[in-house]
Protein backbone atom coordinates (compact mmCIF):
# COMPACT_ATOMS: atom_id res chain seq x y z
CA UNK A 1 0.00 0.00 0.00
CA UNK A 2 2.95 2.21 0.80
CA UNK A 3 4.84 1.57 -2.40
CA UNK A 4 1.61 2.28 -4.16
CA UNK A 5 1.41 5.39 -2.25
CA UNK A 6 4.89 6.21 -3.12
CA UNK A 7 4.56 5.78 -6.89
CA UNK A 8 1.18 7.72 -7.05
CA UNK A 9 2.92 10.79 -5.06
CA UNK A 10 5.91 10.34 -7.76
CA UNK A 11 3.39 10.36 -10.69
CA UNK A 12 1.98 13.75 -9.42
CA UNK A 13 5.34 15.47 -8.58
CA UNK A 14 6.96 14.35 -12.10
CA UNK A 15 3.61 15.27 -13.89
CA UNK A 16 4.52 19.03 -12.31
CA UNK A 17 7.88 19.15 -13.57
CA UNK A 18 7.12 18.10 -16.82
CA UNK A 19 4.10 20.66 -16.65
CA UNK A 20 6.28 23.59 -15.36
CA UNK A 21 9.35 22.08 -18.13
CA UNK A 22 9.60 25.31 -20.50
CA UNK A 23 9.18 24.83 -24.48
CA UNK A 24 12.01 24.61 -26.57
CA UNK A 25 13.40 27.28 -28.12
CA UNK A 26 11.95 27.43 -31.86
CA UNK A 27 12.65 29.86 -34.53
CA UNK A 28 9.48 31.77 -34.49
CA UNK A 29 9.95 34.38 -37.22
CA UNK A 30 10.90 31.30 -39.23
CA UNK A 31 7.61 29.50 -38.95
CA UNK A 32 5.84 32.71 -39.26
CA UNK A 33 7.30 33.63 -43.05
CA UNK A 34 7.26 29.89 -43.99
CA UNK A 35 3.38 29.50 -42.60
CA UNK A 36 2.39 32.64 -44.18
CA UNK A 37 4.09 31.82 -47.59
CA UNK A 38 2.41 28.34 -47.27
CA UNK A 39 -1.12 30.45 -46.58
CA UNK A 40 -0.71 33.03 -49.51
CA UNK A 41 0.31 30.42 -52.01
CA UNK A 42 -2.89 28.27 -51.01
CA UNK A 43 -5.16 30.96 -51.24
CA UNK A 44 -3.60 31.61 -54.99
CA UNK A 45 -4.08 27.98 -55.44
CA UNK A 46 -7.30 27.98 -54.48
CA UNK A 47 -8.23 30.78 -56.55
CA UNK A 48 -6.99 29.39 -59.68
CA UNK A 49 -8.41 25.79 -59.53
CA UNK A 50 -11.52 27.10 -58.63
CA UNK A 51 -11.77 28.84 -61.82
CA UNK A 52 -9.60 27.00 -63.47
CA UNK A 53 -11.94 24.07 -62.84
CA UNK A 54 -15.03 24.88 -64.64
CA UNK A 55 -13.31 25.44 -67.50
CA UNK A 56 -11.77 22.18 -67.47
CA UNK A 57 -14.97 20.58 -67.35
CA UNK A 58 -16.11 22.41 -70.04
CA UNK A 59 -13.55 22.05 -72.23
CA UNK A 60 -13.56 18.01 -71.29
CA UNK A 61 -16.76 17.37 -71.30
CA UNK A 62 -16.99 15.77 -74.90
CA UNK A 63 -13.62 13.94 -74.18
CA UNK A 64 -15.45 12.25 -71.50
CA UNK A 65 -17.58 10.41 -73.19
CA UNK A 66 -14.63 9.59 -75.43
CA UNK A 67 -12.48 8.65 -72.77
CA UNK A 68 -15.28 6.20 -70.85
CA UNK A 69 -16.45 5.00 -74.34
CA UNK A 70 -12.85 3.81 -75.13
CA UNK A 71 -12.37 2.53 -71.52
CA UNK A 72 -15.22 0.36 -71.86
CA UNK A 73 -14.27 -1.08 -75.05
CA UNK A 74 -10.55 -1.93 -73.91
CA UNK A 75 -13.26 -3.93 -71.38
CA UNK A 76 -10.81 -1.97 -68.68
CA UNK A 77 -11.79 0.29 -66.24
CA UNK A 78 -9.00 1.46 -64.68
CA UNK A 79 -5.85 2.73 -66.55
CA UNK A 80 -2.63 0.79 -66.41
CA UNK A 81 -0.06 2.15 -64.30
CA UNK A 82 2.20 4.43 -66.28
CA UNK A 83 -0.29 5.84 -68.34
CA UNK A 84 0.40 9.69 -68.58
CA UNK A 85 -2.01 11.97 -67.08
CA UNK A 86 -4.86 12.40 -69.19
CA UNK A 87 -5.22 16.43 -68.80
CA UNK A 88 -8.06 16.88 -70.99
CA UNK A 89 -10.60 15.39 -69.38
CA UNK A 90 -12.42 16.68 -65.97
CA UNK A 91 -11.07 13.75 -63.84
CA UNK A 92 -7.40 15.50 -63.37
CA UNK A 93 -4.74 13.27 -62.24
CA UNK A 94 -2.27 13.16 -59.31
CA UNK A 95 0.27 11.12 -58.38
CA UNK A 96 3.21 10.46 -61.39
CA UNK A 97 6.08 12.21 -59.92
CA UNK A 98 4.39 12.95 -56.87
CA UNK A 99 4.82 11.29 -53.53
CA UNK A 100 2.63 13.77 -51.10
CA UNK A 101 -1.19 14.99 -52.12
CA UNK A 102 -2.97 17.64 -50.15
CA UNK A 103 -6.34 16.24 -50.43
CA UNK A 104 -7.99 19.46 -50.44
CA UNK A 105 -7.10 19.87 -53.76
CA UNK A 106 -8.67 16.55 -55.30
CA UNK A 107 -12.38 16.36 -55.97
CA UNK A 108 -14.74 13.79 -57.02
CA UNK A 109 -13.67 12.34 -60.49
CA UNK A 110 -10.04 13.24 -59.84
CA UNK A 111 -7.31 9.93 -60.41
CA UNK A 112 -4.55 9.27 -57.78
CA UNK A 113 -1.94 6.92 -59.59
CA UNK A 114 1.08 5.64 -57.75
CA UNK A 115 3.72 4.27 -60.22
CA UNK A 116 6.99 3.07 -58.63
CA UNK A 117 6.62 4.87 -55.41
CA UNK A 118 4.23 4.93 -53.05
CA UNK A 119 1.77 8.41 -53.14
CA UNK A 120 0.22 9.72 -49.59
CA UNK A 121 -2.71 11.75 -49.47
CA UNK A 122 -3.37 13.75 -46.60
CA UNK A 123 -6.95 14.88 -45.99
CA UNK A 124 -5.56 16.60 -42.43
CA UNK A 125 -7.71 16.46 -39.45
CA UNK A 126 -9.48 13.70 -41.03
CA UNK A 127 -7.94 10.55 -42.89
CA UNK A 128 -4.35 9.67 -44.66
CA UNK A 129 -4.21 6.94 -46.91
CA UNK A 130 -1.04 5.90 -49.08
CA UNK A 131 -1.52 4.09 -52.38
CA UNK A 132 0.71 1.92 -52.58
CA UNK A 133 3.12 1.02 -55.47
CA UNK A 134 1.37 0.07 -59.24
CA UNK A 135 -1.70 0.91 -57.39
CA UNK A 136 -4.68 3.68 -58.71
CA UNK A 137 -7.64 4.85 -57.13
CA UNK A 138 -10.42 7.70 -58.32
CA UNK A 139 -12.12 10.01 -55.90
CA UNK A 140 -15.64 9.47 -55.66
CA UNK A 141 -16.30 12.19 -53.14
CA UNK A 142 -14.66 14.21 -50.42
CA UNK A 143 -17.31 15.91 -49.11
CA UNK A 144 -19.09 14.79 -45.40
CA UNK A 145 -17.56 11.00 -46.92
CA UNK A 146 -14.19 10.66 -48.67
CA UNK A 147 -14.93 7.74 -50.60
CA UNK A 148 -12.50 5.94 -52.95
CA UNK A 149 -12.75 3.55 -55.32
CA UNK A 150 -9.22 1.50 -56.20
CA UNK A 151 -9.33 0.43 -58.92
CA UNK A 152 -5.54 -1.46 -59.20
CA UNK A 153 -3.43 -2.09 -55.89
CA UNK A 154 -3.61 -1.33 -52.58
CA UNK A 155 -4.44 1.32 -50.17
CA UNK A 156 -3.23 2.16 -46.49
CA UNK A 157 -5.96 4.36 -44.59
CA UNK A 158 -5.53 5.98 -41.22
CA UNK A 159 -8.79 7.54 -40.33
CA UNK A 160 -9.44 10.23 -37.78
CA UNK A 161 -12.19 8.66 -35.45
CA UNK A 162 -15.67 10.69 -35.89
CA UNK A 163 -19.00 10.80 -34.32
CA UNK A 164 -20.33 10.99 -37.58
CA UNK A 165 -21.24 7.15 -39.38
CA UNK A 166 -18.65 5.87 -42.32
CA UNK A 167 -16.68 9.10 -42.78
CA UNK A 168 -14.18 6.81 -45.21
CA UNK A 169 -15.37 4.77 -47.73
CA UNK A 170 -13.13 2.47 -50.50
CA UNK A 171 -15.05 0.72 -53.16
CA UNK A 172 -13.74 -2.18 -54.95
CA UNK A 173 -16.10 -3.11 -57.78
CA UNK A 174 -19.04 -3.87 -56.49
CA UNK A 175 -17.20 -4.60 -52.89
CA UNK A 176 -17.88 -1.51 -50.36
CA UNK A 177 -14.86 -0.93 -47.22
CA UNK A 178 -16.25 1.72 -44.51
CA UNK A 179 -15.15 2.68 -41.63
CA UNK A 180 -15.25 5.35 -38.76
CA UNK A 181 -11.71 6.00 -36.94
CA UNK A 182 -9.42 3.34 -37.65
CA UNK A 183 -6.25 2.26 -39.49
CA UNK A 184 -6.61 -0.58 -41.96
CA UNK A 185 -5.28 -2.07 -45.39
CA UNK A 186 -7.23 -2.48 -48.64
CA UNK A 187 -5.71 -4.80 -51.51
CA UNK A 188 -7.45 -5.54 -54.75
CA UNK A 189 -6.91 -8.97 -55.85
CA UNK A 190 -7.65 -10.58 -58.79
CA UNK A 191 -10.39 -12.44 -56.75
CA UNK A 192 -11.84 -9.58 -54.85
CA UNK A 193 -10.38 -7.68 -52.29
CA UNK A 194 -8.25 -8.41 -48.61
CA UNK A 195 -8.59 -6.16 -45.90
CA UNK A 196 -6.73 -6.03 -43.05
CA UNK A 197 -7.61 -3.87 -39.74
CA UNK A 198 -4.95 -2.53 -37.31
CA UNK A 199 -6.85 0.02 -35.71
CA UNK A 200 -10.55 0.03 -35.02
CA UNK A 201 -13.86 -1.44 -36.98
CA UNK A 202 -14.38 -2.14 -40.84
CA UNK A 203 -17.50 -2.72 -41.94
CA UNK A 204 -17.18 -4.97 -45.75
CA UNK A 205 -20.57 -5.47 -47.74
CA UNK A 206 -21.50 -5.16 -51.20
CA UNK A 207 -22.38 -1.46 -52.65
CA UNK A 208 -25.69 0.13 -51.60
CA UNK A 209 -25.99 -2.98 -49.51
CA UNK A 210 -26.16 -3.47 -45.83
CA UNK A 211 -22.97 -4.28 -44.46
CA UNK A 212 -21.84 -7.82 -44.11
CA UNK A 213 -19.01 -8.44 -42.25
CA UNK A 214 -17.46 -6.46 -39.26
CA UNK A 215 -13.27 -6.84 -38.49
CA UNK A 216 -12.08 -5.24 -35.41
CA UNK A 217 -7.96 -4.45 -35.08
CA UNK A 218 -5.91 -7.66 -35.82
CA UNK A 219 -8.49 -9.01 -38.44
CA UNK A 220 -8.19 -9.64 -41.57
CA UNK A 221 -10.25 -11.27 -44.30
CA UNK A 222 -10.74 -11.91 -48.58
CA UNK A 223 -13.94 -10.93 -49.64
CA UNK A 224 -15.19 -11.74 -53.17
CA UNK A 225 -15.73 -8.49 -55.80
CA UNK A 226 -19.64 -8.32 -54.27
CA UNK A 227 -18.50 -7.86 -50.91
CA UNK A 228 -21.35 -10.30 -49.75
CA UNK A 229 -18.90 -13.20 -49.09
CA UNK A 230 -15.89 -14.04 -48.10
CA UNK A 231 -13.59 -15.24 -45.13
CA UNK A 232 -12.72 -13.39 -41.82
CA UNK A 233 -9.42 -14.27 -40.15
CA UNK A 234 -9.77 -13.19 -36.51
CA UNK A 235 -7.10 -11.69 -34.71
CA UNK A 236 -6.57 -11.90 -30.56
CA UNK A 237 -10.50 -12.41 -29.25
CA UNK A 238 -12.02 -9.81 -27.19
CA UNK A 239 -11.63 -11.38 -23.65
CA UNK A 240 -12.29 -10.47 -20.09
CA UNK A 241 -9.09 -9.06 -18.85
CA UNK A 242 -7.23 -10.22 -15.91
CA UNK A 243 -8.58 -7.97 -12.64
CA UNK A 244 -6.57 -5.01 -12.05
CA UNK A 245 -5.29 -2.93 -9.03
CA UNK A 246 -8.12 -0.69 -7.74
CA UNK A 247 -6.28 2.11 -5.93
CA UNK A 248 -10.02 3.08 -4.14
CA UNK A 249 -11.23 -0.60 -2.99
CA UNK A 250 -14.34 -0.13 -1.34
CA UNK A 251 -13.91 0.41 2.53
CA UNK A 252 -16.99 -1.99 3.52
CA UNK A 253 -15.59 -4.58 1.09
CA UNK A 254 -12.60 -5.37 3.78
CA UNK A 255 -15.08 -5.67 6.55
CA UNK A 256 -17.31 -8.83 5.24
CA UNK A 257 -15.88 -12.59 3.99
CA UNK A 258 -12.92 -12.01 1.90
CA UNK A 259 -14.02 -12.21 -1.39
CA UNK A 260 -12.13 -13.94 -3.73
CA UNK A 261 -8.93 -12.80 -5.58
CA UNK A 262 -10.69 -12.53 -9.21
CA UNK A 263 -14.04 -12.07 -9.43
CA UNK A 264 -15.54 -15.22 -11.37
CA UNK A 265 -15.55 -15.39 -15.12
CA UNK A 266 -19.45 -16.59 -15.52
CA UNK A 267 -20.49 -13.76 -13.09
CA UNK A 268 -18.26 -11.46 -15.43
CA UNK A 269 -19.99 -12.72 -18.42
CA UNK A 270 -23.45 -12.46 -17.16
CA UNK A 271 -22.41 -8.86 -15.93
CA UNK A 272 -21.45 -8.23 -19.52
CA UNK A 273 -24.79 -9.89 -20.86
CA UNK A 274 -26.60 -7.81 -18.91
CA UNK A 275 -25.18 -4.61 -20.55
CA UNK A 276 -25.31 -5.76 -23.87
CA UNK A 277 -28.63 -6.48 -23.36
CA UNK A 278 -29.63 -2.89 -22.26
CA UNK A 279 -27.82 -1.69 -25.17
CA UNK A 280 -29.62 -3.38 -27.58
CA UNK A 281 -32.67 -2.38 -26.06
CA UNK A 282 -32.30 1.11 -25.65
CA UNK A 283 -30.70 0.84 -29.16
CA UNK A 284 -33.98 -0.78 -30.62
CA UNK A 285 -35.98 1.86 -28.41
CA UNK A 286 -34.26 4.63 -30.52
CA UNK A 287 -34.58 3.89 -33.71
CA UNK A 288 -36.79 5.78 -35.97
CA UNK A 289 -39.81 3.50 -37.30
CA UNK A 290 -38.67 2.58 -40.87
CA UNK A 291 -37.89 0.22 -43.60
CA UNK A 292 -33.84 0.52 -43.16
CA UNK A 293 -32.32 -1.78 -40.87
CA UNK A 294 -29.45 0.05 -38.85
CA UNK A 295 -26.91 -2.10 -37.55
CA UNK A 296 -24.09 -1.27 -34.77
CA UNK A 297 -21.02 -2.58 -33.44
CA UNK A 298 -19.38 -0.73 -30.35
CA UNK A 299 -16.83 -1.92 -27.75
CA UNK A 300 -17.46 -1.88 -24.38
CA UNK A 301 -14.95 -1.32 -21.70
CA UNK A 302 -15.83 -1.71 -18.20
CA UNK A 303 -14.28 -0.75 -14.99
CA UNK A 304 -15.57 -2.68 -11.58
CA UNK A 305 -14.68 -1.84 -7.99
CA UNK A 306 -14.12 -4.80 -5.38
CA UNK A 307 -17.58 -4.38 -4.52
CA UNK A 308 -18.56 -5.17 -8.32
CA UNK A 309 -19.96 -1.42 -8.83
CA UNK A 310 -18.79 -0.32 -11.76
CA UNK A 311 -17.27 3.01 -11.92
CA UNK A 312 -16.65 3.42 -15.46
CA UNK A 313 -17.84 2.35 -18.34
CA UNK A 314 -17.39 3.77 -21.95
CA UNK A 315 -18.30 2.60 -25.56
CA UNK A 316 -16.27 2.87 -28.45
CA UNK A 317 -17.52 4.26 -31.30
CA UNK A 318 -19.92 5.90 -28.60
CA UNK A 319 -23.15 5.44 -28.45
CA UNK A 320 -25.57 8.47 -28.76
CA UNK A 321 -26.30 10.23 -25.99
CA UNK A 322 -30.02 9.07 -25.64
CA UNK A 323 -29.10 5.73 -25.65
CA UNK A 324 -26.00 6.31 -23.44
CA UNK A 325 -28.52 7.90 -20.89
CA UNK A 326 -31.08 5.04 -21.34
CA UNK A 327 -28.34 2.55 -21.01
CA UNK A 328 -26.91 4.12 -17.78
CA UNK A 329 -30.41 4.10 -16.31
CA UNK A 330 -30.82 0.73 -16.99
CA UNK A 331 -27.87 -0.72 -15.37
CA UNK A 332 -27.37 1.29 -12.65
CA UNK A 333 -28.00 -0.90 -10.45
CA UNK A 334 -26.10 -4.19 -11.93
CA UNK A 335 -22.73 -5.26 -9.99
CA UNK A 336 -20.39 -7.41 -11.38
CA UNK A 337 -18.88 -10.16 -8.98
CA UNK A 338 -17.06 -9.10 -5.89
CA UNK A 339 -13.47 -10.22 -5.62
CA UNK A 340 -10.12 -8.26 -3.60
CA UNK A 341 -9.25 -5.75 -6.20
CA UNK A 342 -12.34 -5.61 -8.49
CA UNK A 343 -11.49 -5.60 -12.66
CA UNK A 344 -12.38 -4.71 -15.82
CA UNK A 345 -13.69 -6.95 -18.74
CA UNK A 346 -14.53 -5.66 -22.72
CA UNK A 347 -17.02 -6.92 -25.02
CA UNK A 348 -17.91 -6.22 -28.47
CA UNK A 349 -21.41 -6.08 -28.83
CA UNK A 350 -23.72 -5.53 -32.44
CA UNK A 351 -26.91 -4.78 -32.29
CA UNK A 352 -29.82 -4.24 -34.96
CA UNK A 353 -32.95 -1.91 -35.28
CA UNK A 354 -35.76 -4.13 -35.38
CA UNK B 1 23.98 12.57 -1.59
CA UNK B 2 21.09 14.14 0.47
CA UNK B 3 19.16 17.14 -1.98
CA UNK B 4 16.31 18.97 -0.95
CA UNK B 5 13.11 17.47 -2.37
CA UNK B 6 11.43 20.19 -4.79
CA UNK B 7 7.38 21.36 -3.84
CA UNK B 8 4.90 20.01 -4.97
CA UNK B 9 3.30 21.43 -7.82
CA UNK B 10 -0.20 22.35 -7.97
CA UNK B 11 -0.18 25.15 -10.95
CA UNK B 12 -3.09 24.72 -13.09
CA UNK B 13 -2.12 25.95 -16.64
CA UNK B 14 -4.63 28.13 -18.76
CA UNK B 15 -5.11 27.20 -21.73
CA UNK B 16 -6.10 30.05 -23.08
CA UNK B 17 -3.90 33.70 -23.54
CA UNK B 18 -6.43 36.03 -24.80
CA UNK B 19 -10.22 37.82 -24.13
CA UNK B 20 -12.98 34.92 -25.84
CA UNK B 21 -14.49 37.74 -27.53
CA UNK B 22 -11.29 38.96 -28.50
CA UNK B 23 -10.50 35.47 -30.31
CA UNK B 24 -13.91 35.81 -32.07
CA UNK B 25 -13.59 39.17 -33.67
CA UNK B 26 -10.03 37.56 -34.92
CA UNK B 27 -12.12 34.73 -36.38
CA UNK B 28 -14.32 36.81 -37.97
CA UNK B 29 -11.95 38.73 -39.60
CA UNK B 30 -9.84 35.59 -40.60
CA UNK B 31 -13.53 34.31 -42.26
CA UNK B 32 -13.60 37.43 -44.17
CA UNK B 33 -9.87 36.99 -45.25
CA UNK B 34 -8.08 39.38 -43.24
CA UNK B 35 -3.87 38.06 -43.44
CA UNK B 36 -3.61 40.07 -41.01
CA UNK B 37 -5.93 38.82 -38.53
CA UNK B 38 -5.11 35.33 -39.22
CA UNK B 39 -1.35 36.54 -38.31
CA UNK B 40 -2.49 38.04 -35.01
CA UNK B 41 -4.05 34.51 -34.05
CA UNK B 42 -0.65 32.71 -34.80
CA UNK B 43 1.28 35.04 -32.71
CA UNK B 44 -1.17 34.78 -29.90
CA UNK B 45 -1.89 31.33 -29.83
CA UNK B 46 1.28 29.53 -31.02
CA UNK B 47 2.61 28.99 -27.70
CA UNK B 48 0.05 26.92 -26.39
CA UNK B 49 0.37 24.90 -29.46
CA UNK B 50 3.87 24.26 -29.94
CA UNK B 51 3.62 23.35 -25.88
CA UNK B 52 0.70 20.78 -26.09
CA UNK B 53 2.32 19.84 -29.75
CA UNK B 54 5.65 19.09 -27.49
CA UNK B 55 3.95 17.27 -24.98
CA UNK B 56 2.35 15.00 -27.18
CA UNK B 57 4.86 13.98 -29.82
CA UNK B 58 7.59 13.69 -27.00
CA UNK B 59 11.38 13.59 -28.22
CA UNK B 60 12.27 13.66 -31.76
CA UNK B 61 9.02 15.50 -33.32
CA UNK B 62 9.71 18.41 -35.53
CA UNK B 63 7.71 20.84 -33.09
CA UNK B 64 8.45 23.47 -35.71
CA UNK B 65 6.59 21.66 -38.59
CA UNK B 66 3.81 20.49 -36.50
CA UNK B 67 2.89 24.33 -34.99
CA UNK B 68 3.88 25.29 -38.57
CA UNK B 69 0.83 22.68 -39.94
CA UNK B 70 -1.77 23.66 -36.95
CA UNK B 71 -1.73 26.90 -38.16
CA UNK B 72 -2.08 25.83 -41.64
CA UNK B 73 -5.13 23.62 -41.10
CA UNK B 74 -6.81 26.66 -39.36
CA UNK B 75 -6.32 29.27 -41.89
CA UNK B 76 -7.81 26.20 -44.39
CA UNK B 77 -10.69 25.29 -41.87
CA UNK B 78 -11.46 28.60 -40.26
CA UNK B 79 -14.02 29.44 -42.52
CA UNK B 80 -16.41 26.30 -41.11
CA UNK B 81 -15.62 27.34 -37.25
CA UNK B 82 -19.07 28.30 -36.45
CA UNK B 83 -18.17 29.37 -32.54
CA UNK B 84 -20.26 25.92 -31.73
CA UNK B 85 -17.38 25.80 -28.98
CA UNK B 86 -14.98 27.90 -27.73
CA UNK B 87 -11.62 28.71 -30.52
CA UNK B 88 -8.81 27.62 -27.79
CA UNK B 89 -11.44 24.31 -28.12
CA UNK B 90 -11.34 23.61 -31.64
CA UNK B 91 -7.79 24.88 -31.88
CA UNK B 92 -7.12 22.02 -29.74
CA UNK B 93 -8.93 20.08 -31.63
CA UNK B 94 -7.25 20.57 -34.97
CA UNK B 95 -3.72 20.51 -33.40
CA UNK B 96 -4.76 16.99 -31.59
CA UNK B 97 -6.00 15.72 -34.82
CA UNK B 98 -3.07 16.86 -37.09
CA UNK B 99 -0.45 15.66 -33.95
CA UNK B 100 -2.15 11.76 -33.96
CA UNK B 101 -1.78 12.27 -38.27
CA UNK B 102 1.53 13.00 -37.98
CA UNK B 103 2.23 9.88 -35.27
CA UNK B 104 0.32 7.17 -36.85
CA UNK B 105 2.20 8.61 -40.27
CA UNK B 106 5.61 7.78 -38.60
CA UNK B 107 4.70 4.72 -37.60
CA UNK B 108 4.91 3.19 -40.67
CA UNK B 109 8.45 5.02 -41.13
CA UNK B 110 11.94 3.73 -39.48
CA UNK B 111 13.60 5.69 -36.77
CA UNK B 112 16.98 5.97 -38.06
CA UNK B 113 18.47 8.44 -35.44
CA UNK B 114 17.45 9.16 -31.75
CA UNK B 115 17.29 13.22 -32.00
CA UNK B 116 17.34 15.00 -28.93
CA UNK B 117 14.12 15.87 -26.23
CA UNK B 118 12.30 18.36 -27.38
CA UNK B 119 11.52 19.50 -23.44
CA UNK B 120 14.44 21.07 -21.62
CA UNK B 121 14.44 21.51 -17.58
CA UNK B 122 13.15 24.32 -16.11
CA UNK B 123 15.81 26.58 -14.36
CA UNK B 124 14.57 27.09 -11.30
CA UNK B 125 17.13 27.60 -8.98
CA UNK B 126 18.13 24.80 -7.62
CA UNK B 127 21.10 22.94 -6.93
CA UNK B 128 23.37 21.30 -10.97
CA UNK B 129 22.59 17.98 -9.16
CA UNK B 130 19.21 18.50 -8.69
CA UNK B 131 18.33 20.33 -11.95
CA UNK B 132 20.23 17.21 -13.94
CA UNK B 133 18.00 14.95 -11.91
CA UNK B 134 14.59 16.85 -12.38
CA UNK B 135 15.59 16.67 -16.31
CA UNK B 136 16.44 12.89 -16.41
CA UNK B 137 12.84 12.73 -14.59
CA UNK B 138 11.03 14.81 -17.45
CA UNK B 139 13.20 12.37 -20.01
CA UNK B 140 12.05 9.80 -18.28
CA UNK B 141 8.34 10.61 -17.62
CA UNK B 142 8.40 11.08 -21.46
CA UNK B 143 9.48 8.35 -22.37
CA UNK B 144 6.86 6.28 -20.22
CA UNK B 145 3.90 8.39 -22.18
CA UNK B 146 5.06 7.15 -25.38
CA UNK B 147 4.39 3.38 -23.92
CA UNK B 148 0.67 4.22 -23.17
CA UNK B 149 -1.70 4.22 -25.91
CA UNK B 150 -2.52 7.21 -28.39
CA UNK B 151 -6.20 7.67 -26.62
CA UNK B 152 -5.03 7.67 -22.93
CA UNK B 153 -1.84 9.67 -23.58
CA UNK B 154 -4.15 12.65 -25.58
CA UNK B 155 -6.24 12.76 -22.51
CA UNK B 156 -3.43 12.58 -19.82
CA UNK B 157 -1.76 15.48 -21.70
CA UNK B 158 -5.04 17.38 -22.04
CA UNK B 159 -5.72 17.28 -18.61
CA UNK B 160 -2.81 16.88 -17.04
CA UNK B 161 -0.16 19.08 -18.87
CA UNK B 162 -2.60 21.41 -20.25
CA UNK B 163 -5.05 21.95 -17.70
CA UNK B 164 -8.36 21.17 -19.66
CA UNK B 165 -11.56 19.98 -17.93
CA UNK B 166 -13.15 16.52 -18.83
CA UNK B 167 -15.93 18.46 -21.13
CA UNK B 168 -13.34 20.76 -22.67
CA UNK B 169 -11.58 17.15 -23.81
CA UNK B 170 -14.71 15.60 -24.62
CA UNK B 171 -15.44 18.34 -27.27
CA UNK B 172 -11.84 18.00 -28.30
CA UNK B 173 -11.62 14.03 -28.73
CA UNK B 174 -15.11 13.18 -29.87
CA UNK B 175 -15.76 11.28 -26.88
CA UNK B 176 -18.68 11.29 -24.00
CA UNK B 177 -16.86 12.61 -20.48
CA UNK B 178 -17.21 9.90 -18.89
CA UNK B 179 -14.91 7.97 -21.37
CA UNK B 180 -12.56 10.95 -20.94
CA UNK B 181 -12.32 10.25 -17.16
CA UNK B 182 -12.15 6.72 -17.69
CA UNK B 183 -9.14 7.16 -19.82
CA UNK B 184 -7.74 9.18 -17.55
CA UNK B 185 -8.22 7.12 -15.07
CA UNK B 186 -6.20 4.09 -16.88
CA UNK B 187 -3.67 6.49 -17.85
CA UNK B 188 -2.92 7.76 -14.01
CA UNK B 189 -2.75 4.09 -13.02
CA UNK B 190 -0.57 2.41 -15.87
CA UNK B 191 1.88 5.59 -15.57
CA UNK B 192 1.96 4.99 -11.97
CA UNK B 193 2.58 0.89 -12.61
CA UNK B 194 5.50 2.21 -15.58
CA UNK B 195 7.34 4.12 -12.90
CA UNK B 196 8.86 1.29 -11.89
CA UNK B 197 10.48 0.75 -15.54
CA UNK B 198 12.26 3.73 -14.97
CA UNK B 199 15.39 4.15 -12.46
CA UNK B 200 14.96 7.81 -11.62
CA UNK B 201 11.49 7.87 -11.34
CA UNK B 202 11.68 4.34 -9.36
CA UNK B 203 13.91 6.42 -6.92
CA UNK B 204 11.66 9.22 -6.60
CA UNK B 205 8.98 6.58 -6.11
CA UNK B 206 10.80 5.55 -2.98
CA UNK B 207 11.90 8.06 -1.76
CA UNK B 208 8.71 9.64 -1.37
CA UNK B 209 7.50 6.27 0.03
CA UNK B 210 10.24 6.91 3.00
CA UNK B 211 9.13 10.02 3.96
CA UNK B 212 5.80 8.47 4.13
CA UNK B 213 6.30 6.27 6.38
CA UNK B 214 9.03 8.32 8.39
CA UNK B 215 5.67 10.75 8.52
Amino acid sequence: MTEQSGDDRALEQVTGEMRDAPSGDLDWDRMERQLMARVDADVRETRRSGGGRLAVILAAAAAVLLVVGVGLLRGDRAPQAGVPPVATTASRVFGPGQTQIDGNQLAGGDRVVAEAQAVVVSHPTRANYTLEPSSQATVEAVGDVIRLRLTQGAISAEVVPSPKPETFVIEVDEARVAVHGTAFRVVRTERGVNVSVSEGVVAVGGVGQKPSFFLRARDSGAFAKNGLTGEVQRGAEAAVEPPTVDPKPAGSAAAKAPAPATPSESGVAKALEQISASVSRCFTQSGAPGEVRVQMRTQLDVAFGADGKPHAMTFEPPLSPSVLACVQSDTAKLRFPESARGGSAQRSILVASE
Amino acid sequence: MATERPAQHTITVTARTMEPDESERLVERCQAGDRTAFRELFVRHRTDVARLVQRMTGPGADVDDLVQEVFFQVHRSVKDFRGQARFSTWLYRVTVNVVLMQRRSAKSRPVLVETPESLTPVSSGLSPDEDAARHARVRAFGRLLEQISEKKRTVFVLHELQGLSAAEISEIVDAPVLTVRTRLFYARRELAELLKSEPSLAALAKELSGTEEAQ
